[in-house]
């Protein structure tokens, strides 16, 4: 070892103080070090339909369109897009939008990533729900084209905030490995691919040649790091500028710290109970002595609505999640669009539960077990509990079980539950309709994750209409009915709205989430 | 020595068995990967279709032997999560919980038996007294705990070393390894560190207990009469003496140390075997679980072939036998 070598072994062990991090940088080079809680499983923007592969790959490819906070969609790579007919839509790409390597971005590289998406072996989880319905791509002018689909659907376009674009001439014959090894890593979007070790990290340079405004950071650097405690310390040691997913309990402190601020928005995401409503008889009831009730107390409208009233959800989001949530007021949260107008939060009303149990005919209340999943979203355990201490004040004596999710989710689909508690998350009123309350029905594609078969004609009626209805202010009353229906009917039980959130180094970066899906997106993230 | 070789081999092709069948049926009943993995968006339709993708539609027991048949043919499936080969996947974390475990064994070993020495010969003294008690202390704190604390106080107070994740890497035999650069060292100090600490007790406690028993021993006491060197003596006779039964226990305990990464490897961000596997588990990748097992098996069954083999070598008496 010469001189140097020693010299360097000495500057790597010397300590290197917090605000060094941001390494002196001119204007020119600013570093982006973000400690991410999940690490995506590839590159290949059409493998697997997640938020993490998502958030991830929405750096470097670009969808057509995108959703706002507000869970509006907005223009991205396409300027403008109308429907013309009630199964065709016109798009117009914005023009001189160009891949990294240079090519140009043409409507044929629109029905070139259609047709890949169900070409990609393996998928656990494909994009291929979003174009099924496309039956043909046809070509107008060189940045125009239309979507003829099989049957009429309104939410075309929200279909395609999630379909990154690809290249039919850059992309042709790249398979999977060819993303994930960078070799194909080519997209539109504003940053480029500079290396890749999965399950590690991600390296990305600014693309200088973007078609938007170019990103104000030269390099990020997204480190995959499933602990909180790690994260959140590797954010205090000044090994990162930005986390995502912080603990609750390490909110507060991070919020008032001198170096670091927490950032905070709505999310898309609901956490509801979800009781079995239909069964003669379901396996976690009981009357107080623990022996099986002859008839199932949950399909009885009035005991829906008594376990609505007997949570306390403003104590939950505020002493249980400290403040990182919103009593819910309906199925569907803010950011989701067509939401039933002016609703106050639901109401917490112990004694009129009691009234409502003893009308229904069970005035001793009676014995349950409530199900959920431990170490799904935060807080999750702590919720449970406390749903069922307010359950047991007003007479339904309630046990939890939580389970670990690869357990939960499982049995849920089974029916092996009376009432648990879980989440769903979309952008739209009837996306909450279509997969969580409609009648299960696997040849109209309704009701996938309607996991206790809840079925209400009236709600179906309005709300398989909506799916196909064209007319804007006529598919929003349809939406209004089946919403009022099931707010009425109580399907399911919304509990609260999460809200996500991020800590940085306050003297480094800022962070304004653009989507309500939590992504952790170096697009979001300003220099200070 | 050449015949219990392949006895061996025998031995750990059936607790490979054993372990696959118990992997199929143990996952069977914890959930499906299905519920798991698919998108919020997804219809009936997609839920069917990765179903027959993974296999899932048939009855247990054909999975099974469909393993078994991929198997025989060299191919351990598909990871369901990454849809590349799972033992390409484990096999490209291999090196960076290999030599996890082999820079902590050696840090370990270099800590525990000379200070198991000193311990020992100076067992009334404080030094004595406190490397016994250091030793009962680091052998009953949970790894988890001791990472944070290891990362709070040399990453977050002072600053000098990274605090997670694996350094600079460099291609050799195969595989990515980051012991061979100065960054790569610098990631890699904390979670050795965090591996040893619960393996130089261990060691320590053998060393030392070894060393009472054989202070007092007839050859001790006569090589003390014929003048010979404190130095000699402690390093010569006595280590000689007490190192079968330390290496018998480090061939076990390396098996443990690939295996029980899984928490330093979680807490440090350290992109080994380990945490791709709690991953695995949590969505329940089966062909990567399977594989993970079937590697930590083969290193505890391999680990323990080399420690019987030294152990021949450092004691004559067993490589003749009873006979």
């Amino acid at each position: 070892m010469d001189r140097r070598q020693i010299l360097a072994l000495l500057a790597g062990l010397a300590p290197i103080p917090l605000t060094s991090a941001a390494r002196a940088a001119g204007d020119g080079a600013r570093e982006l070090r973000l400690g991410v809680v999940t690490a995506p499983n590839s590159l290949d923007p059409h493998f697997y339909q997640s938020p993490t592969n998502n958030q991830t790959l929405k750096q470097i490819f670009d969808p057509l369109v995108v959703e706002n906070l507000e869970g509006r969609i907005r223009p991205w790579l396409a300027e403008t897009w109308r429907p013309i007919d009630d199964v065709t839509w016109e798009f117009k790409l914005r023009p001189g939008i160009r891949f990294h390597d240079g090519t140009p971005l043409e409507p044929e590289d629109v029905a070139f990533s259609i047709a890949r998406i169900p070409a990609v072996p393996n998928s656990p989880g494909s994009f291929i729900p979003f174009v099924r319905n496309i039956a043909d791509v046809i070509v107008v002018d060189r940045t125009t084209f239309r979507f003829r689909s099989k049957t009429p659907n309104p939410f075309l376009d929200r279909d395609f905030t999630s379909v990154l674009i690809l290249s039919r001439k850059i992309h042709a014959n790249a398979a999977t490995a060819d993303f994930t090894s960078g070799r194909y890593a080519i997209g539109t979007g504003a940053f480029r691919y500079a290396g890749f070790t999965v399950g590690q990290q991600l390296d990305l340079v600014r693309n200088p040649d973007f078609w938007g405004a170019p990103t104000p950071w030269s390099r990020v650097r997204a480190r995959f790091i499933a602990d909180p405690g790690s994260r959140v310390a590797g954010l205090l040691a000044g090994d990162l500028d930005l986390i995502d997913a912080v603990p609750i309990q390490d909110v507060a402190h991070l919020a008032a710290g001198p170096g670091t601020a927490v950032f905070s928005a709505a999310s898309a995401t609901t956490a509801y109970l979800f009781p079995d409503s239909t069964r003669d008889q379901s396996p976690f009831v009981t009357d107080r002595q623990g022996a099986p009730l002859p008839r199932n107390p949950f399909r009885d409208p009035r005991v829906r609505r008594a376990l609505s009233l007997a949570i306390n959800r403003a104590g939950i989001v505020n002493q249980l999640l400290a403040g990182q949530g919103i009593p819910a007021d309906q199925f569907a949260p803010p950011p989701a669009a067509d939401r039933l107008p002016g609703r106050p939060p639901l109401p917490y009303d112990p004694a009129g539960a009691k009234r409502l149990l003893a009308e229904a005919g069970y005035p001793e209340g009676f014995g349950l077990t409530i199900h959920g999943p431990s170490g799904f979203f935060a807080g999750d355990s702590a919720v449970l509990q406390a749903i069922a201490q307010g359950l047991s004040r007003v007479g339904i004596e309630t046990r939890v079980d939580t389970l670990p999710p690869a357990t939960f989710f499982g049995r849920a689909t089974n029916r092996d539950f009376s009432l648990f508690l879980t989440t769903y998350a979309a952008t739209s009123s009837v996306d909450f309709l279509r997969q969580v309350v409609l009648t299960k029905d696997p040849d109209r594609g309704t009701g996938p994750f309607n996991r206790q078969l809840y079925s209400n004609p009236r709600l179906d009626e309005n709300g398989l209409a909506a799916l196909t209805e064209m007319e804007p202010s006529r598919r929003l009353s349809l939406t209004h009915a089946a919403l009022t229906e099931l707010e009425s009917d109580l399907g399911i039980v919304p509990v609260f709205y999460p809200r996500f959130n991020w800590a940085g180094r306050r003297s480094h970066v800022t962070f304004e989430p653009g989507n309500p899906f939590g992504h952790t997106n170096a697009l979001f993230a300003k220099p200070v | 020595m050449t015949v219990w070789i392949p006895g061996r081999l025998v031995q750990a092709g059936c607790a490979v068995i054993a372990m696959t069948l118990i992997v199929f049926a143990s996952l069977h009943l914890i959930g499906n990967p299905i519920d798991l993995l698919l998108p919020p968006d997804a219809d009936a339709a997609e839920r069917a279709r990765m179903i027959a993708a993974f296999g899932l539609d048939r009855p247990l027991a054909l999975q099974y032997l469909a393993f078994v048949e991929r198997v025989l043919h060299g191919d351990f499936g598909l990871s369901f999560v990454y849809g590349t080969p799972a033992v390409a996947l484990v096999l490209s974390r291999l090196p960076a919980t290999l030599e996890l475990a082999v820079l902590a064994t050696a840090l370990s070993i270099g800590l525990g038996i000379p200070l198991g020495l000193a311990a020992a010969l100076r067992q009334s003294s404080p030094v004595g007294q406190a490397l016994t008690g250091l030793s009962t202390l680091s052998y009953s704190l949970p790894a988890f705990w001791t990472g944070l604390l290891l990362i709070l106080v040399f990453s977050v107070v002072l600053g000098w070393l990274p605090s997670t994740g694996r350094g600079q890497t460099v291609a050799m035999a195969g595989g990515e390894w980051s012991f061979v650069t100065l960054d790569g060292l610098r990631h890699l100090c904390l979670p050795v560190l965090n591996l040893a600490v619960f393996k130089t007790a261990l060691i320590l406690r053998l060393t030392k207990s070894g060393a009472q028993g054989t202070l007092v021993a007839d050859h001790i006491r006569f090589a003390r009469a014929r003048g010979l060197t404190t130095w000699r003596i402690v390093f010569v006779h006595i280590l000689r003496t007490i190192l079968v039964p330390i290496i018998a226990v480090l061939g076990v305990e390396f098996g443990a140390t690939v295996a029980f990464s899984v928490v330093t490897e979680s807490i440090f961000a350290w992109p080994g075997m380990g945490s791709l596997f709690v991953e695995s588990l949590h969505t329940l990748d089966r062909p990567v679980i399977v594989v993970y097992l079937a590697t930590v098996v083969l290193i505890f069954i391999v680990s323990n072939m080399a420690a019987d083999v030294l152990v021949r070598l450092a004691d004559p008496r067993i490589r003749t036998g009873p006979l």
